[in-house]
């Protein structure tokens, strides 16, 4: 940088200071630079700070640890829970981006400040503890903190003698460099720095990324410093900070009618997580520029223009059933290390989505389906991000550990991926291609203690193989409801117990009429018992004949009155007998007295004709009986 | 105990000629398909030659990995009349193999119609359902209803008739020897069970039907096409509530000209044509 002074005394002096003031600001440029340096790839920086170092115990004081580095995204936030004499209120964010041109390259870093707020509980010097993160393996620290309360309130005031450079330098009000630079102010910077955020769509559908770009417009006058790009994180997206290429940011373009040097400030992707017209805010930059005529090293704030976009929501037509809210365009790979292996051996297995979108939005392959073949190990998921012409996106990795717990042929089903790709503006599938892995019975049989698969899903590693059909190639069994024979072995053990049944009711029906049944039956049944009286009459026992005879009367009479043959007595006949006929009461009494007395008589009484004599007269007592009886 | 013997020979006889009757309304509900194939060879309970010989060249064919010409002839074997659970079984295994996972679905699960409980077939459509690009969750049922689901499906059709005529027989028996011993305990025993085999012939009875009716009653059908719109109403006009793919079971509710009004486990329903789907 050339300065063209008066050659004076007073202006060498100027000159001398002005000599001073470019070192002390090449070295303040030159520390950023040097941090970044320091600050290889992947490491980060951890600092901390206290708002003041003596406060009241009626103060509050805020305890800042900043976390700087290019890429934060998987940096823990640091942890304040315990600090002597202080009580943790609560705790909030901040993330700023900070811009550096360094010639005609430019540095981005990114600044998570976690700010803890303290509560004082007692009076005295304290020293708040050192804060650690680790991060990629490496612990970093924070200094202690001393801090001293009193009773009271202080007042939280900045004395000129203890600002360091630093602060002036972001402090617009009283500003040691704006002091300084009114000295050879000659024009107002207007329009010859700019800062323009410029989406890549302002019409997009939910989840569909916009690609933000800022831009830094300069003309006529050189940056030096420049602060932490400040804009407050949009509410309705999720942000997804984009790595640039440092070599690519800085260019000639032409706007509202002049020249400019365009650098790119920053890239960003934005995920609408909902629909309507979404604002995004502006953002504001600070930054000492200088330059002929406009005086030297003037500190001005820029602020972007505020980003309006149209989110839509999507299609609700062919939604596919799995579809879990991806947008964007991607594929799906599977594979495994080794096809091959032997039970209680692991194998790596290796989901690979690829494509342009939201990243996160991506779901985990489901192993449901072969927890009972495979002891599953919690995936190691690694992320891969890039941006390029089409978008920003990248590779998201699943890597499972797989132990197979059985052996035989195993297929592990396609990974399957449903998504809408707002080109095409339609629902799409993606899947990886099954794999057959080969496990043989290992010796470790001890590595798999879980419970045993089920038959279903230990045999199923591929569908069973055709089956035969002996003998007659006919229709399958018909139900045997419509077949009689079926009927028949139904209704066999009902229609034999309803006959017994009926039998049962018959025999009772029988007993109830027995009294007629006998009366009905008592002429066949004397001329029975007279029949076998015949029979006896040819053994020439006359006694038997007799008393045969008296049975055959006395049954008769019997089964007409409903009585016992055997308890039956002359005297009984003639009585109930008089009054139906006396005359052949008489005669029954008359002939039943004889052949008492003959069967007495003894066997000399059934010779000659007299026994045949007594059957014809029985014989027709009988008839003369029956005639009577059924009047 | 007069009295309980009256009960027992009442409650038996009212049951066991109620059973038979509640049964007896199935008969002229036989499964269509079966009646059709018998009317048209009379070929359910007689030899086929030219079926046995499609039959094995088939087998033989499905050997070489030839599943075209194994399906093709498995296809004759059904035209001609027979609908044996096995050809249908086969069939889905040509087609499976030929990736064609629409028509296997269709023809296993038409196996499984003819052959409820058959395991083979159930592993298949098990194996298969995950190549399914739709899943869905079935909604949760009652413990109850799902316990009574579990019962029913226990046996089949055929399997119920025959217990119910095997607990005919115990029961018979049981009550013969109740009418006919003399001895007191035994009798007794007997007693009590004429009294549980009543219950359990009841039972039977009435799963049996339930079991023969839940088959009649329900109407599934497979999607056959990659990919189906089911629409909200029977016309193109109407707008696309979701897409199913190939091989997804689908209930049939109704229909109404091309259009037929389906719904999927997961409480979703719409209306597809007929053309994208086969009833199994």
């Amino acid at each position: 940088m050339l300065l063209f002074l008066p050659e004076s005394s007073a202006r060498k002096n100027m000159i001398r200071k002005f000599k001073t003031v470019f070192i002390i600001l090449f070295l303040l440029a030159l520390t950023p630079f040097m941090q970044s340096i320091l600050n290889a790839d992947g490491e980060i920086t951890v600092t901390s700070q206290v708002n003041a170092d003596k406060i009241g115990m009626e103060d509050l004081l805020y305890f800042t640890v900043q976390v700087k580095g290019e890429d934060l995204s998987d940096v823990p936030a640091p942890q304040v829970n315990n600090v002597p004499g202080f009580d943790v209120l609560g705790r909030s964010r901040s993330t700023s981006q900070h811009f550096q041109i360094i010639g005609s390259q430019s540095k981005s870093e990114l600044v998570h400040s976690h700010t803890f707020t303290l509560k004082p509980t007692k009076k005295g010097k304290f020293t708040i503890p050192a804060v650690e993160i680790t991060y990629k393996n490496v612990t970093y620290k924070t200094n202690p903190i001393q801090v001293e309360v009193v009773d009271g309130s202080v007042a939280q005031k900045r004395g000129s003698n203890r600002r360091s450079l630093l602060d002036d330098f972001f402090n617009d009000d009283d500003d040691f460099f704006n002091r300084r630079s009114n000295l050879g102010r000659r024009k107002e910077i207007t329009d010859e720095v700019i800062i323009e955020k410029v989406p890549a769509s302002k019409e997009v559908y939910l989840g569909e990324q916009v690609i933000e770009t800022t831009y830094l417009y300069v003309r006529d006058v050189q940056i030096g410093q420049s602060s932490n790009i400040d804009g407050t994180p949009p509410n309705d997206f999720w942000v997804e900070q984009i790595k640039m290429d440092t070599n690519a940011t800085r260019e000639q373009v032409r706007k509202n009618e002049h020249l400019y040097t365009r650098f790119t400030l920053m890239k960003r992707a934005l995920f609408p997580t909902k629909t309507g017209n979404l604002k995004v805010e502006p953002y504001t930059m600070k930054m000492q520029v200088r330059g002929i005529g406009f005086g030297f090293g003037d500190i001005i704030t820029r602020t972007s223009n505020p980003v309006n976009i149209i989110v839509k929501p999507l299609p609700r037509e062919n939604v596919p059933s799995n579809f879990t809210g991806v947008v964007g365009r991607f594929s799906v790979s599977a594979k495994v290390d080794k096809n091959e292996i032997e039970t209680g051996k692991a194998l790596n297995f290796t989901v690979t989505y690829s494509g342009l979108g939201n990243l996160k939005d991506l779901p985990e392959p489901s192993m449901e389906e072969y927890k009972d073949i495979f002891t599953v190990y919690p995936p190691e998921v690694e992320q891969e991000t890039e941006l390029s012409d089409a978008g920003w996106g990248g590779k998201k990795i699943w890597k499972f550990i797989l132990v197979p717990k059985i052996a035989g042929e195993i297929i592990i089903n396609p990974v399957r991926l449903s998504y809408f790709d707002p080109l095409s503006k339609s629902y799409k599938a993606t899947s990886s291609k099954p794999i057959t892995i080969k496990v043989a019975q290992g010796d470790s049989t001890d590595v798999y203690t879980g419970p045993i698969p089920s038959f279903v899903e230990a045999e199923n590693k591929d569908i069973n193989y055709i089956r035969n059909i002996d003998g007659n190639i006919t229709g399958s069994t018909r139900p045997y409801f419509v077949k009689p024979l079926y009927w028949i072995l139904l209704l066999l053990p009902i229609l034999i117990n309803l006959g017994l049944l009926l039998n049962v009711f018959i025999q009772s029906g029988r007993k109830k009429n027995l009294s007629a049944f006998r009366a009905k039956r008592a002429l066949a049944n004397s001329r029975r018992i007279l029949s076998d009286a015949k029979k006896t009459l040819k053994q020439e026992h006359g006694e038997k004949f007799y008393d045969a005879v008296i049975k055959a009367i006395a049954s008769y009479f019997a089964d007409k009155w409903n009585l016992s043959s055997s308890g039956i007595t002359i005297e009984q006949i003639k009585n109930k007998l008089k009054p139906l006929h006396p005359e052949l009461a008489q005669e029954v009494t008359d002939f039943l007295e004889d052949c008492e007395f003959h069967r007495f008589a003894g066997a000399k009484d059934a010779e000659g004709d007299r026994p045949r004599k007594t059957l014809e007269q029985a014989g027709d007592l009988l008839n003369s009986l029956e005639k009577v009886f059924n009047r | 105990m007069k009295i309980i013997r009256k009960i027992t020979i009442i409650l038996f006889y009212v049951i066991l000629l109620l059973s038979p009757a509640l049964m007896a309304q199935n008969t002229g509900d036989q499964p269509s398909g079966i009646t059709e194939a018998e009317d048209i060879q009379g070929l359910a309970e007689t030899d086929n030659p030219s079926a046995r010989k499609l039959f094995d060249e088939a087998g033989e064919y499905y050997r070489l990995g030839k599943w075209d010409y194994a399906a093709a002839n498995y296809i004759k074997i059904i035209k001609s009349g027979i609908e044996n659970h096995i050809i249908f079984y086969n069939l889905g295994n040509c087609y499976f193999r030929m990736k064609k996972i629409g028509p296997a679905m269709l023809a296993w699960e038409k196996a499984l119609k003819l052959n409820p409980g058959d395991i083979q077939i159930e592993q298949n459509i098990a194996f298969a359902s995950r190549m399914i690009a739709d899943k869905f969750e079935e909604p949760e049922r009652h413990f109850l209803a799902a316990l009574f689901s579990g019962i029913v499906s226990l046996f089949s059709v055929n399997g119920w008739f025959i217990i119910t005529i095997i607990f005919t027989w115990l029961g018979g028996t049981a009550f013969f020897i109740f009418q006919t011993t003399s001895k007191r305990v035994l009798k007794r025993v007997v007693m009590y069970l004429v009294i549980v085999f009543i219950l359990f012939i009841f039972t039977t009875g009435i799963l049996t039907y339930i079991s023969y009716n839940k088959i009649e009653s329900e109407n599934y059908g497979i999607i056959l096409a990659p990919s189906v719109q089911v629409r909200s109403g029977p016309g193109n006009n109407n707008p696309v509530l979701f897409v199913l793919h190939e091989g997804v079971k689908v209930n049939v509710e109704s229909e109404q000209g091309e259009w037929t009004r389906i719904s999927v486990p997961n409480g979703f329903n719409g209306w597809i044509n007929k053309r994208t789907f086969g009833l199994i």
